[in-house]
Protein backbone atom coordinates (compact mmCIF):
# COMPACT_ATOMS: atom_id res chain seq x y z
CA UNK A 1 0.00 0.00 0.00
CA UNK A 2 1.11 3.79 -0.61
CA UNK A 3 1.50 3.80 3.25
CA UNK A 4 4.76 2.14 3.20
CA UNK A 5 6.23 4.39 0.49
CA UNK A 6 4.88 8.01 1.05
CA UNK A 7 5.73 9.74 5.06
CA UNK A 8 2.10 11.46 6.36
CA UNK A 9 3.01 14.29 8.84
CA UNK A 10 0.54 14.96 11.41
CA UNK A 11 0.55 18.31 13.52
CA UNK A 12 -0.78 18.74 17.08
CA UNK A 13 -1.50 21.57 18.98
CA UNK A 14 -2.33 21.52 22.49
CA UNK A 15 -1.32 23.60 25.29
CA UNK A 16 -0.16 21.39 27.18
CA UNK A 17 3.59 19.84 26.25
CA UNK A 18 3.30 16.58 28.19
CA UNK A 19 0.48 15.47 26.06
CA UNK A 20 2.27 16.42 23.02
CA UNK A 21 5.56 13.94 24.41
CA UNK A 22 2.75 11.60 25.57
CA UNK A 23 1.50 11.31 21.84
CA UNK A 24 4.32 11.74 20.01
CA UNK A 25 5.20 8.37 21.69
CA UNK A 26 2.04 6.53 21.10
CA UNK A 27 2.35 7.48 17.28
CA UNK A 28 5.53 6.30 17.09
CA UNK A 29 5.09 2.97 19.02
CA UNK A 30 2.19 2.37 17.32
CA UNK A 31 3.28 0.78 13.32
CA UNK A 32 4.92 2.88 10.51
CA UNK A 33 6.69 6.17 11.00
CA UNK A 34 4.93 9.22 10.71
CA UNK A 35 6.77 12.82 10.94
CA UNK A 36 5.27 14.54 13.97
CA UNK A 37 5.01 18.50 14.60
CA UNK A 38 3.75 19.96 17.75
CA UNK A 39 2.44 23.64 18.77
CA UNK A 40 1.40 24.65 21.46
CA UNK A 41 -1.40 27.38 20.58
CA UNK A 42 -3.96 28.50 18.91
CA UNK A 43 -2.34 31.47 17.73
CA UNK A 44 0.85 28.91 17.02
CA UNK A 45 -1.21 26.57 14.47
CA UNK A 46 -2.26 28.98 12.95
CA UNK A 47 0.95 30.95 12.04
CA UNK A 48 2.06 27.36 11.34
CA UNK A 49 -0.91 26.51 8.93
CA UNK A 50 -0.64 29.92 7.27
CA UNK A 51 2.94 29.31 7.13
CA UNK A 52 3.10 33.40 8.70
CA UNK A 53 5.69 34.30 11.81
CA UNK A 54 8.46 31.77 12.30
CA UNK A 55 6.68 29.02 9.99
CA UNK A 56 7.70 30.65 6.67
CA UNK A 57 9.84 27.98 5.69
CA UNK A 58 7.92 24.92 4.50
CA UNK A 59 10.77 22.47 4.95
CA UNK A 60 10.95 22.95 8.72
CA UNK A 61 6.67 23.22 8.47
CA UNK A 62 5.43 20.38 6.20
CA UNK A 63 1.87 20.68 5.37
CA UNK A 64 -0.19 18.54 7.85
CA UNK A 65 -2.33 15.33 6.74
CA UNK A 66 -4.24 15.05 9.62
CA UNK A 67 -4.24 17.71 12.36
CA UNK A 68 -4.94 16.75 16.15
CA UNK A 69 -6.66 20.02 18.05
CA UNK A 70 -6.98 20.61 21.50
CA UNK A 71 -10.37 22.81 22.28
CA UNK A 72 -9.16 24.11 25.82
CA UNK A 73 -6.45 26.48 25.31
CA UNK A 74 -5.99 30.23 25.97
CA UNK A 75 -5.93 33.10 23.88
CA UNK A 76 -7.18 31.20 20.08
CA UNK A 77 -9.55 28.29 21.54
CA UNK A 78 -10.11 24.95 19.25
CA UNK A 79 -13.43 25.91 18.04
CA UNK A 80 -11.69 29.34 16.40
CA UNK A 81 -8.51 27.01 14.98
CA UNK A 82 -11.46 24.41 13.49
CA UNK A 83 -13.43 27.42 12.06
CA UNK A 84 -10.56 28.89 9.99
CA UNK A 85 -9.25 25.80 8.92
CA UNK A 86 -12.72 25.23 7.81
CA UNK A 87 -13.38 27.79 6.24
CA UNK A 88 -10.33 27.93 4.04
CA UNK A 89 -10.54 26.82 1.00
CA UNK A 90 -7.37 25.10 1.17
CA UNK A 91 -6.99 23.78 4.71
CA UNK A 92 -10.66 22.12 4.80
CA UNK A 93 -9.63 18.96 3.10
CA UNK A 94 -6.99 18.51 6.14
CA UNK A 95 -8.91 15.88 8.34
CA UNK A 96 -9.34 17.15 11.92
CA UNK A 97 -9.13 14.79 14.99
CA UNK A 98 -10.50 16.91 18.43
CA UNK A 99 -8.22 15.71 20.86
CA UNK A 100 -9.42 16.63 23.97
CA UNK A 101 -9.98 15.65 27.60
CA UNK A 102 -13.48 17.08 27.39
CA UNK A 103 -16.24 14.65 27.20
CA UNK A 104 -19.32 17.02 27.20
CA UNK A 105 -21.93 16.50 24.62
CA UNK A 106 -22.32 20.11 23.74
CA UNK A 107 -18.82 19.99 22.94
CA UNK A 108 -18.72 16.90 20.91
CA UNK A 109 -21.90 18.77 18.77
CA UNK A 110 -20.29 21.88 18.73
CA UNK A 111 -17.19 20.30 16.92
CA UNK A 112 -18.98 18.16 14.14
CA UNK A 113 -21.24 21.39 13.76
CA UNK A 114 -17.69 23.49 13.08
CA UNK A 115 -16.73 20.75 10.81
CA UNK A 116 -14.39 18.46 12.78
CA UNK A 117 -13.83 14.75 11.24
CA UNK A 118 -13.45 13.00 14.35
CA UNK A 119 -14.10 13.58 18.24
CA UNK A 120 -11.58 11.64 20.70
CA UNK A 121 -11.92 11.92 24.53
CA UNK A 122 -8.49 11.66 25.76
CA UNK A 123 -7.59 8.55 27.28
CA UNK A 124 -6.21 7.86 30.51
CA UNK A 125 -3.44 4.81 29.73
CA UNK A 126 -0.64 5.10 27.72
CA UNK A 127 -1.75 1.48 26.72
CA UNK A 128 -5.11 3.41 25.20
CA UNK A 129 -3.33 6.08 24.14
CA UNK A 130 -1.57 4.14 21.48
CA UNK A 131 -4.07 2.29 20.88
CA UNK A 132 -6.09 5.58 19.79
CA UNK A 133 -3.38 6.33 17.38
CA UNK A 134 -2.79 3.21 15.86
CA UNK A 135 -6.35 3.21 14.78
CA UNK A 136 -5.79 7.01 14.03
CA UNK A 137 -3.29 6.07 11.53
CA UNK A 138 -4.80 2.92 10.22
CA UNK A 139 -8.26 4.91 9.36
CA UNK A 140 -6.74 8.01 7.84
CA UNK A 141 -3.87 6.73 6.31
CA UNK A 142 -4.43 3.07 5.01
CA UNK A 143 -7.79 2.63 4.99
CA UNK A 144 -9.30 6.49 4.38
CA UNK A 145 -7.93 7.89 1.04
CA UNK A 146 -6.78 11.63 1.25
CA UNK A 147 -6.01 14.46 -1.64
CA UNK A 148 -2.00 13.54 -2.59
CA UNK A 149 -1.26 17.48 -2.65
CA UNK B 1 -141.46 83.62 112.48
CA UNK B 2 -142.26 86.88 114.12
CA UNK B 3 -142.87 84.39 117.30
CA UNK B 4 -138.88 82.61 116.82
CA UNK B 5 -137.49 86.86 116.34
CA UNK B 6 -139.45 87.73 119.38
CA UNK B 7 -138.32 84.87 121.06
CA UNK B 8 -134.45 85.40 120.23
CA UNK B 9 -134.85 89.16 120.37
CA UNK B 10 -137.42 89.91 122.09
CA UNK B 11 -136.33 92.16 124.71
CA UNK B 12 -139.25 93.77 125.84
CA UNK B 13 -139.72 91.92 129.30
CA UNK B 14 -135.61 91.86 130.24
CA UNK B 15 -133.31 93.99 130.95
CA UNK B 16 -129.16 93.97 129.64
CA UNK B 17 -126.77 92.41 131.61
CA UNK B 18 -125.39 95.69 132.25
CA UNK B 19 -128.06 96.88 133.79
CA UNK B 20 -127.60 93.87 136.48
CA UNK B 21 -123.96 95.36 136.93
CA UNK B 22 -125.66 98.47 137.63
CA UNK B 23 -123.90 100.30 134.56
CA UNK B 24 -120.58 100.47 136.11
CA UNK B 25 -118.42 101.65 133.78
CA UNK B 26 -115.46 99.47 134.96
CA UNK B 27 -117.16 96.36 135.09
CA UNK B 28 -118.87 96.81 131.71
CA UNK B 29 -115.37 97.74 130.42
CA UNK B 30 -113.58 95.01 131.79
CA UNK B 31 -116.54 92.48 130.86
CA UNK B 32 -116.95 93.91 127.27
CA UNK B 33 -113.62 94.14 126.35
CA UNK B 34 -112.54 90.53 128.08
CA UNK B 35 -115.59 88.83 125.96
CA UNK B 36 -114.47 90.60 122.51
CA UNK B 37 -110.80 89.94 123.13
CA UNK B 38 -111.70 86.06 123.68
CA UNK B 39 -114.10 86.26 121.01
CA UNK B 40 -111.74 87.72 118.47
CA UNK B 41 -108.71 85.26 119.96
CA UNK B 42 -111.38 82.19 119.04
CA UNK B 43 -112.34 83.41 115.62
CA UNK B 44 -108.15 83.31 114.87
CA UNK B 45 -107.98 80.11 116.34
CA UNK B 46 -109.92 78.30 114.11
CA UNK B 47 -108.88 80.64 110.85
CA UNK B 48 -105.44 79.26 111.90
CA UNK B 49 -106.21 75.83 112.09
CA UNK B 50 -108.14 75.71 108.61
CA UNK B 51 -105.24 77.60 107.11
CA UNK B 52 -103.18 74.82 108.40
CA UNK B 53 -105.23 71.82 107.66
CA UNK B 54 -105.02 73.13 103.68
CA UNK B 55 -101.28 73.49 104.19
CA UNK B 56 -100.85 70.19 105.43
CA UNK B 57 -102.36 67.76 103.64
CA UNK B 58 -100.71 64.65 105.24
CA UNK B 59 -101.62 65.66 108.56
CA UNK B 60 -103.43 62.86 110.66
CA UNK B 61 -107.46 63.48 112.91
CA UNK B 62 -108.19 65.74 109.96
CA UNK B 63 -112.04 65.70 111.35
CA UNK B 64 -111.03 66.15 114.86
CA UNK B 65 -109.19 69.53 113.80
CA UNK B 66 -112.29 70.57 112.00
CA UNK B 67 -114.60 69.79 115.09
CA UNK B 68 -112.03 71.82 117.16
CA UNK B 69 -112.15 74.26 114.54
CA UNK B 70 -116.05 74.78 114.81
CA UNK B 71 -116.01 74.39 118.67
CA UNK B 72 -113.36 77.59 118.91
CA UNK B 73 -115.78 79.40 116.48
CA UNK B 74 -118.83 78.69 118.75
CA UNK B 75 -116.98 79.52 121.94
CA UNK B 76 -115.99 82.98 120.02
CA UNK B 77 -119.62 83.41 119.30
CA UNK B 78 -120.56 82.76 122.97
CA UNK B 79 -118.55 85.30 124.19
CA UNK B 80 -119.33 87.59 121.27
CA UNK B 81 -122.95 87.42 122.46
CA UNK B 82 -122.18 87.60 125.87
CA UNK B 83 -120.65 90.82 124.76
CA UNK B 84 -123.58 92.69 123.54
CA UNK B 85 -125.60 91.29 126.34
CA UNK B 86 -124.56 94.01 128.26
CA UNK B 87 -126.32 96.40 126.44
CA UNK B 88 -128.80 93.89 124.70
CA UNK B 89 -131.01 91.54 126.25
CA UNK B 90 -131.27 88.80 123.87
CA UNK B 91 -131.46 86.04 126.05
CA UNK B 92 -133.30 84.03 123.53
CA UNK B 93 -130.64 83.98 120.95
CA UNK B 94 -127.94 84.11 123.72
CA UNK B 95 -129.16 80.44 124.68
CA UNK B 96 -129.18 79.05 121.39
CA UNK B 97 -125.85 80.09 120.55
CA UNK B 98 -125.03 77.92 124.50
CA UNK B 99 -126.66 75.30 123.10
CA UNK B 100 -125.25 75.20 120.15
CA UNK B 101 -121.40 75.91 121.65
CA UNK B 102 -122.75 73.16 123.92
CA UNK B 103 -123.47 70.41 121.08
CA UNK B 104 -120.84 71.00 119.53
CA UNK B 105 -118.63 70.69 122.56
CA UNK B 106 -120.11 67.42 123.55
CA UNK B 107 -119.70 65.97 120.39
CA UNK B 108 -115.90 67.34 120.32
CA UNK B 109 -115.66 66.03 123.81
CA UNK B 110 -116.71 62.90 122.66
CA UNK B 111 -114.69 62.16 119.31
CA UNK B 112 -111.79 63.47 121.31
CA UNK B 113 -111.95 60.15 123.77
CA UNK B 114 -111.77 57.30 121.42
CA UNK B 115 -108.67 59.31 119.77
CA UNK B 116 -106.67 59.69 122.70
CA UNK B 117 -105.20 56.05 122.46
CA UNK B 118 -104.56 56.75 118.42
CA UNK B 119 -102.81 60.29 119.45
CA UNK B 120 -100.64 58.75 122.03
CA UNK B 121 -99.39 56.20 119.78
CA UNK B 122 -98.51 58.75 117.46
CA UNK B 123 -94.88 59.28 117.84
CA UNK B 124 -93.68 62.13 120.22
CA UNK B 125 -91.14 65.01 119.86
CA UNK B 126 -88.78 62.94 121.81
CA UNK B 127 -89.51 59.73 120.23
CA UNK B 128 -88.58 61.62 116.69
CA UNK B 129 -85.94 62.73 117.49
CA UNK B 130 -84.85 59.20 118.85
CA UNK B 131 -85.97 57.72 115.67
CA UNK B 132 -84.08 60.74 113.66
CA UNK B 133 -80.71 59.86 115.48
CA UNK B 134 -81.92 56.07 114.90
CA UNK B 135 -82.05 56.64 110.74
CA UNK B 136 -79.41 58.92 110.93
CA UNK B 137 -77.18 56.16 112.15
CA UNK B 138 -79.00 54.04 110.16
CA UNK B 139 -78.08 56.27 107.27
CA UNK B 140 -74.61 56.61 108.14
CA UNK B 141 -74.46 53.20 108.43
CA UNK B 142 -75.85 52.57 105.25
CA UNK B 143 -73.45 55.39 103.87
CA UNK B 144 -70.37 53.61 105.55
CA UNK B 145 -71.48 50.43 103.68
CA UNK B 146 -72.23 52.63 100.46
CA UNK B 147 -68.03 53.50 101.11
CA UNK B 148 -67.48 49.62 101.50
CA UNK B 149 -69.60 49.39 98.36
CA UNK B 150 -67.26 52.03 96.91
CA UNK B 151 -64.00 50.58 97.99
CA UNK B 152 -65.22 46.98 97.01
CA UNK B 153 -66.24 48.13 93.38
CA UNK B 154 -62.72 50.57 93.45
CA UNK B 155 -61.06 47.01 94.44
CA UNK B 156 -62.78 44.88 91.26
CA UNK B 157 -62.13 47.84 89.17
CA UNK B 158 -58.44 47.45 90.27
CA UNK B 159 -58.22 44.13 89.92
CA UNK B 160 -60.06 44.57 86.18
CA UNK B 161 -57.28 46.78 85.34
CA UNK B 162 -54.83 44.53 86.81
CA UNK B 163 -56.73 41.45 85.08
CA UNK B 164 -56.73 43.53 81.96
CA UNK B 165 -52.79 44.87 81.55
CA UNK B 166 -51.72 41.08 82.61
CA UNK B 167 -53.69 39.93 79.46
CA UNK B 168 -52.47 42.40 77.58
CA UNK B 169 -49.22 41.15 78.53
CA UNK B 170 -49.92 37.82 77.79
CA UNK B 171 -51.15 39.25 74.30
CA UNK B 172 -48.24 41.26 74.06
CA UNK B 173 -45.97 37.84 74.28
CA UNK B 174 -47.89 36.07 72.40
CA UNK B 175 -47.44 38.32 69.82
CA UNK B 176 -44.04 38.45 70.16
CA UNK B 177 -43.98 34.98 70.50
CA UNK B 178 -45.84 34.75 67.23
CA UNK B 179 -43.82 37.50 65.91
CA UNK B 180 -40.39 35.30 66.88
CA UNK B 181 -42.04 32.44 65.45
CA UNK B 182 -42.64 33.78 62.31
CA UNK B 183 -39.08 35.02 62.26
CA UNK B 184 -37.69 31.58 63.28
CA UNK B 185 -39.91 30.16 60.44
CA UNK B 186 -38.09 32.60 57.84
CA UNK B 187 -34.41 32.28 59.24
CA UNK B 188 -35.27 28.22 58.47
CA UNK B 189 -36.97 28.89 55.14
CA UNK B 190 -33.52 30.96 54.34
CA UNK B 191 -30.99 28.42 56.31
CA UNK B 192 -32.99 25.79 53.98
CA UNK B 193 -32.52 27.86 50.84
CA UNK B 194 -29.06 28.11 51.80
CA UNK B 195 -28.52 24.44 52.57
CA UNK B 196 -29.72 23.89 49.28
CA UNK B 197 -27.94 26.46 47.80
CA UNK B 198 -24.58 25.44 49.86
CA UNK B 199 -25.77 21.45 48.18
CA UNK B 200 -25.34 22.69 44.71
CA UNK B 201 -22.87 24.17 45.47
CA UNK B 202 -20.92 21.06 47.04
CA UNK B 203 -22.20 19.02 44.21
CA UNK B 204 -20.57 21.37 41.80
CA UNK B 205 -17.56 20.99 43.58
CA UNK B 206 -17.23 17.44 43.72
CA UNK B 207 -18.00 17.79 39.90
CA UNK B 208 -15.37 20.40 38.99
CA UNK B 209 -12.77 18.62 41.36
CA UNK B 210 -13.06 15.13 40.32
CA UNK B 211 -13.30 16.52 36.30
CA UNK B 212 -9.51 18.37 37.32
CA UNK B 213 -8.41 15.80 38.93
CA UNK B 214 -8.36 13.05 36.11
CA UNK B 215 -6.02 15.65 34.09
CA UNK B 216 -3.41 15.38 36.36
CA UNK B 217 -4.35 11.67 37.04
CA UNK B 218 -3.80 10.84 33.80
CA UNK B 219 -0.67 12.43 33.29
CA UNK B 220 0.25 10.08 35.95
CA UNK B 221 -1.40 6.73 34.78
CA UNK B 222 0.33 7.49 31.21
CA UNK B 223 3.61 8.33 31.91
CA UNK B 224 4.15 5.60 34.46
CA UNK B 225 2.68 3.60 31.50
CA UNK B 226 5.17 5.07 29.39
CA UNK B 227 8.13 4.52 32.05
CA UNK B 228 7.23 1.08 32.21
CA UNK B 229 7.18 0.05 29.13
CA UNK B 230 10.22 2.03 27.99
CA UNK B 231 12.36 1.12 30.96
CA UNK B 232 10.79 -2.37 32.60
CA UNK B 233 14.22 -3.76 31.13
CA UNK B 234 16.68 -1.41 32.52
CA UNK B 235 14.87 -0.84 35.82
CA UNK B 236 15.70 -3.11 38.88
CA UNK B 237 12.81 -5.65 39.80
CA UNK B 238 12.13 -3.74 43.14
CA UNK B 239 11.47 -0.35 41.07
CA UNK B 240 9.49 -1.82 38.86
CA UNK B 241 6.92 -3.04 41.72
CA UNK B 242 6.90 0.35 43.08
CA UNK B 243 5.92 1.87 39.38
CA UNK B 244 2.97 -0.95 39.33
CA UNK B 245 1.86 0.35 43.19
CA UNK B 246 1.87 3.61 42.20
CA UNK B 247 -0.05 2.74 38.45
CA UNK B 248 -2.70 0.92 41.25
CA UNK B 249 -3.21 3.56 43.18
CA UNK B 250 -3.71 6.09 40.26
CA UNK B 251 -5.88 3.48 38.29
CA UNK B 252 -8.04 3.53 41.64
CA UNK B 253 -8.09 6.96 42.25
CA UNK B 254 -9.05 7.39 38.74
CA UNK B 255 -12.42 5.51 38.90
CA UNK B 256 -12.94 7.34 42.14
CA UNK B 257 -12.86 10.62 40.66
CA UNK B 258 -14.74 8.43 37.57
CA UNK B 259 -17.42 7.78 39.83
CA UNK B 260 -17.72 10.47 42.09
CA UNK B 261 -18.02 12.83 38.36
CA UNK B 262 -21.22 9.95 37.73
CA UNK B 263 -22.86 10.68 40.98
CA UNK B 264 -22.66 14.62 41.26
CA UNK B 265 -23.89 14.64 37.46
CA UNK B 266 -26.46 12.28 38.78
CA UNK B 267 -27.84 15.43 40.78
CA UNK B 268 -28.05 18.34 38.75
CA UNK B 269 -28.23 16.91 35.47
CA UNK B 270 -31.70 16.55 33.92
CA UNK B 271 -33.59 13.85 33.32
CA UNK B 272 -35.50 12.31 30.60
CA UNK B 273 -38.22 9.86 31.09
CA UNK B 274 -38.14 7.37 27.70
CA UNK B 275 -39.82 4.27 27.69
CA UNK B 276 -37.73 1.55 28.17
CA UNK B 277 -37.64 -2.18 27.35
CA UNK B 278 -36.06 -3.25 30.55
CA UNK B 279 -35.10 -6.71 29.11
CA UNK B 280 -33.39 -4.63 26.96
CA UNK B 281 -31.47 -2.80 29.13
CA UNK B 282 -30.65 -6.16 31.22
CA UNK B 283 -29.35 -7.53 28.01
CA UNK B 284 -27.13 -4.55 27.41
CA UNK B 285 -25.98 -4.94 30.60
CA UNK B 286 -25.11 -8.54 30.81
CA UNK B 287 -23.48 -8.27 27.51
CA UNK B 288 -21.01 -5.78 28.50
CA UNK B 289 -20.59 -7.97 31.74
CA UNK B 290 -19.87 -11.36 29.46
CA UNK B 291 -16.42 -11.68 29.91
CA UNK B 292 -16.56 -11.24 33.76
CA UNK B 293 -19.28 -13.55 34.30
CA UNK B 294 -17.58 -16.78 31.97
CA UNK B 295 -14.56 -15.75 33.67
CA UNK B 296 -15.93 -16.67 37.09
CA UNK B 297 -18.14 -19.50 35.11
CA UNK B 298 -21.47 -17.95 36.32
CA UNK B 299 -24.66 -18.15 35.26
CA UNK B 300 -27.15 -14.98 34.98
CA UNK B 301 -30.81 -16.05 34.78
CA UNK B 302 -33.32 -12.88 33.65
CA UNK B 303 -36.82 -13.41 33.70
CA UNK B 304 -39.40 -11.77 31.95
CA UNK B 305 -39.11 -8.10 31.66
CA UNK B 306 -41.59 -5.13 31.41
CA UNK B 307 -41.09 -1.89 29.97
CA UNK B 308 -40.94 1.09 32.10
CA UNK B 309 -40.60 4.73 32.05
CA UNK B 310 -37.05 5.79 32.70
CA UNK B 311 -33.53 7.40 31.57
CA UNK B 312 -31.94 4.87 29.59
CA UNK B 313 -28.44 5.72 30.82
CA UNK B 314 -29.16 5.99 34.07
CA UNK B 315 -30.83 2.37 34.54
CA UNK B 316 -28.38 1.08 32.23
CA UNK B 317 -25.99 2.53 35.38
CA UNK B 318 -28.17 0.99 38.11
CA UNK B 319 -28.41 -2.45 36.54
CA UNK B 320 -24.60 -2.75 35.62
CA UNK B 321 -23.73 -1.70 39.18
CA UNK B 322 -25.99 -3.86 40.95
CA UNK B 323 -25.30 -6.49 38.43
CA UNK B 324 -21.19 -6.01 38.87
CA UNK B 325 -21.86 -6.21 42.72
CA UNK B 326 -23.68 -9.86 42.36
CA UNK B 327 -21.00 -11.27 40.08
CA UNK B 328 -18.28 -9.39 42.54
CA UNK B 329 -19.04 -10.36 46.40
CA UNK B 330 -19.52 -14.29 45.43
CA UNK B 331 -18.27 -17.50 47.71
CA UNK B 332 -14.49 -17.89 46.41
CA UNK B 333 -15.48 -21.30 45.78
CA UNK B 334 -18.90 -22.11 44.58
CA UNK B 335 -20.29 -21.10 40.99
CA UNK B 336 -21.95 -17.52 40.94
CA UNK B 337 -25.49 -17.48 40.19
CA UNK B 338 -27.53 -14.08 39.58
CA UNK B 339 -31.36 -13.87 39.01
CA UNK B 340 -33.14 -10.40 37.40
CA UNK B 341 -37.07 -10.67 37.84
CA UNK B 342 -39.57 -8.16 38.48
CA UNK B 343 -43.01 -8.35 39.19
CA UNK B 344 -45.97 -5.76 38.73
CA UNK B 345 -47.85 -4.22 41.46
CA UNK B 346 -51.35 -2.16 41.61
CA UNK B 347 -49.85 -0.24 44.19
CA UNK B 348 -46.96 0.50 46.19
CA UNK B 349 -45.34 3.43 43.98
CA UNK B 350 -43.24 4.78 46.54
CA UNK B 351 -44.79 8.62 47.77
CA UNK B 352 -47.88 8.15 45.37
CA UNK B 353 -48.99 4.61 46.15
CA UNK B 354 -49.78 3.85 42.75
CA UNK B 355 -48.87 1.13 40.18
CA UNK B 356 -45.06 0.00 40.44
CA UNK B 357 -42.57 -2.32 38.67
CA UNK B 358 -41.05 -4.21 41.55
CA UNK B 359 -37.73 -5.68 40.28
CA UNK B 360 -35.72 -7.75 41.99
CA UNK B 361 -31.47 -9.19 41.60
CA UNK B 362 -30.48 -11.50 43.60
CA UNK B 363 -27.42 -13.48 43.89
CA UNK B 364 -25.87 -16.20 45.82
CA UNK B 365 -23.11 -14.85 47.50
CA UNK B 366 -20.95 -13.78 50.77
CA UNK B 367 -24.07 -11.50 51.42
CA UNK B 368 -23.99 -9.21 54.21
CA UNK B 369 -25.57 -8.51 58.21
CA UNK B 370 -29.05 -7.56 57.70
CA UNK B 371 -28.52 -4.12 59.97
CA UNK B 372 -25.72 -3.02 57.30
CA UNK B 373 -28.43 -3.08 54.55
CA UNK B 374 -29.11 0.97 55.06
CA UNK B 375 -25.34 2.31 55.29
CA UNK B 376 -24.01 0.50 51.96
CA UNK B 377 -26.23 2.65 50.41
CA UNK B 378 -24.25 5.61 51.52
CA UNK B 379 -20.78 7.32 49.77
CA UNK B 380 -17.75 5.02 50.66
CA UNK B 381 -19.69 2.81 52.94
CA UNK B 382 -17.94 -0.29 52.29
CA UNK B 383 -18.18 -3.94 54.26
CA UNK B 384 -15.03 -5.46 52.51
CA UNK B 385 -11.59 -4.47 52.80
CA UNK B 386 -9.79 -3.64 49.67
CA UNK B 387 -7.41 -6.75 49.62
CA UNK B 388 -11.02 -9.33 50.12
CA UNK B 389 -12.97 -7.28 46.89
CA UNK B 390 -12.05 -3.72 44.90
CA UNK B 391 -14.05 -1.18 44.65
CA UNK B 392 -14.60 2.71 46.15
CA UNK B 393 -18.03 2.60 47.87
CA UNK B 394 -19.55 4.62 45.44
CA UNK B 395 -21.85 2.08 43.31
CA UNK B 396 -24.85 1.36 45.68
CA UNK B 397 -25.00 5.27 46.35
CA UNK B 398 -24.91 5.71 42.60
CA UNK B 399 -27.68 3.30 42.21
CA UNK B 400 -29.52 4.77 45.14
CA UNK B 401 -29.86 8.23 43.48
CA UNK B 402 -30.56 6.51 39.99
CA UNK B 403 -33.53 5.12 41.74
CA UNK B 404 -34.61 8.21 43.76
CA UNK B 405 -34.45 10.28 40.72
CA UNK B 406 -37.42 7.81 39.25
CA UNK B 407 -39.26 8.67 42.18
CA UNK B 408 -38.73 4.95 43.10
CA UNK B 409 -37.23 3.17 46.08
CA UNK B 410 -34.47 0.78 46.48
CA UNK B 411 -33.54 -1.61 49.74
CA UNK B 412 -31.32 -4.77 49.93
CA UNK B 413 -32.04 -7.94 52.20
CA UNK B 414 -29.11 -10.48 52.79
CA UNK B 415 -27.92 -12.17 55.67
CA UNK B 416 -23.69 -13.41 56.19
CA UNK B 417 -23.57 -16.02 53.56
CA UNK B 418 -26.85 -16.39 52.58
CA UNK B 419 -26.75 -14.02 49.07
CA UNK B 420 -27.95 -11.11 48.74
CA UNK B 421 -31.09 -9.51 47.52
CA UNK B 422 -31.91 -6.28 46.16
CA UNK B 423 -35.36 -4.57 45.42
CA UNK B 424 -36.66 -1.65 43.58
CA UNK B 425 -39.80 -0.32 42.97
CA UNK B 426 -40.49 1.76 40.16
CA UNK B 427 -43.49 3.42 39.35
CA UNK B 428 -45.37 2.50 36.14
CA UNK B 429 -46.09 5.85 34.86
CA UNK B 430 -43.56 9.32 35.33
CA UNK B 431 -44.29 12.88 34.48
CA UNK B 432 -43.13 13.81 31.26
CA UNK B 433 -39.54 15.37 32.01
CA UNK B 434 -38.41 16.33 35.78
CA UNK B 435 -35.73 19.29 36.24
CA UNK B 436 -33.27 18.19 38.85
CA UNK B 437 -31.18 21.29 39.01
CA UNK B 438 -30.70 23.66 36.29
CA UNK B 439 -27.67 21.45 34.90
CA UNK B 440 -25.52 21.75 32.20
CA UNK B 441 -23.63 19.41 29.90
CA UNK B 442 -20.52 21.71 29.37
CA UNK B 443 -16.86 20.87 29.89
CA UNK B 444 -15.99 22.70 33.29
N1 LIG C 1 -24.38 -8.27 46.26
C1 LIG C 1 -23.69 -7.99 47.36
N2 LIG C 1 -23.37 -8.96 48.26
C2 LIG C 1 -22.66 -8.66 49.35
N3 LIG C 1 -22.23 -7.44 49.69
C3 LIG C 1 -22.53 -6.44 48.84
C4 LIG C 1 -23.25 -6.64 47.64
N4 LIG C 1 -23.40 -5.46 47.02
C5 LIG C 1 -22.76 -4.54 47.79
N5 LIG C 1 -22.24 -5.11 48.89
C6 LIG C 1 -21.49 -4.46 49.98
O1 LIG C 1 -21.83 -3.09 49.95
C7 LIG C 1 -20.66 -2.28 49.79
C8 LIG C 1 -20.97 -1.07 48.93
O2 LIG C 1 -21.21 -1.46 47.59
P1 LIG C 1 -20.93 -0.43 46.43
O3 LIG C 1 -21.35 -1.05 45.16
O4 LIG C 1 -21.52 0.88 46.83
O5 LIG C 1 -19.37 -0.23 46.49
P2 LIG C 1 -18.24 -1.18 45.96
O6 LIG C 1 -18.81 -2.30 45.20
O7 LIG C 1 -17.38 -1.50 47.13
O8 LIG C 1 -17.46 -0.18 45.04
P3 LIG C 1 -17.89 0.35 43.59
O9 LIG C 1 -18.03 1.84 43.82
O10 LIG C 1 -16.78 0.01 42.72
O11 LIG C 1 -19.18 -0.29 43.25
C9 LIG C 1 -19.66 -3.19 49.17
O12 LIG C 1 -18.36 -2.79 49.53
C10 LIG C 1 -20.01 -4.54 49.77
O13 LIG C 1 -19.39 -4.66 51.02
MG1 LIG D 1 -20.15 -1.92 43.51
Amino acid sequence: MQAQTQRYSVLMVDDDPEDGVLVQKAIASSGPKVDFQFVASGAEVLDYLFTEGRFTDRSSAPRPNLILLDLNMPGVDGFSVLKQIKSDMDLRRIPVVVLTTSEAETDIVKSYDFGANTFITKPSSFSDMIEVMTSLKSYWFDAARLPTA
Amino acid sequence: MLAIYEYLFGAASFVPHGYCLAWRPDLIAIHALSDGVIALSYFSIPIALILLLNKREDLAFKRTFGLFALFIFSCGVTHLTAMIMLWEPYYGAQGMVKAVTAMISVVTAISLWPLLPKVLALPGPGQLRKMNTQLAAEIAEKNAAQVNLHQAYQQVEAQVVERTRELQALNQRLQDDVRRRSLLEEELREKAAQLIATNAELERFAYIASHDLQEPLRKIQAFGDLLKSEYETVLPDEAVEYVRIMQNAAYRMNKQTKDILTLSRLSWDSIQFDSLDLAEVVEEVAFDLKERIEEAGGKLEVGPLPGIPGDRTQIRLLMQNLLVNAFKYREPDSIPEVHVEATLHDTGAPGTGGACVEISVRDNGIGFAQEDAERIFSIFQRLHGRSEFDGTGIGLAICKKIVENHNGAIEAVSSLGKGAVFNIRLPTSQPERREIHAGTDTAV
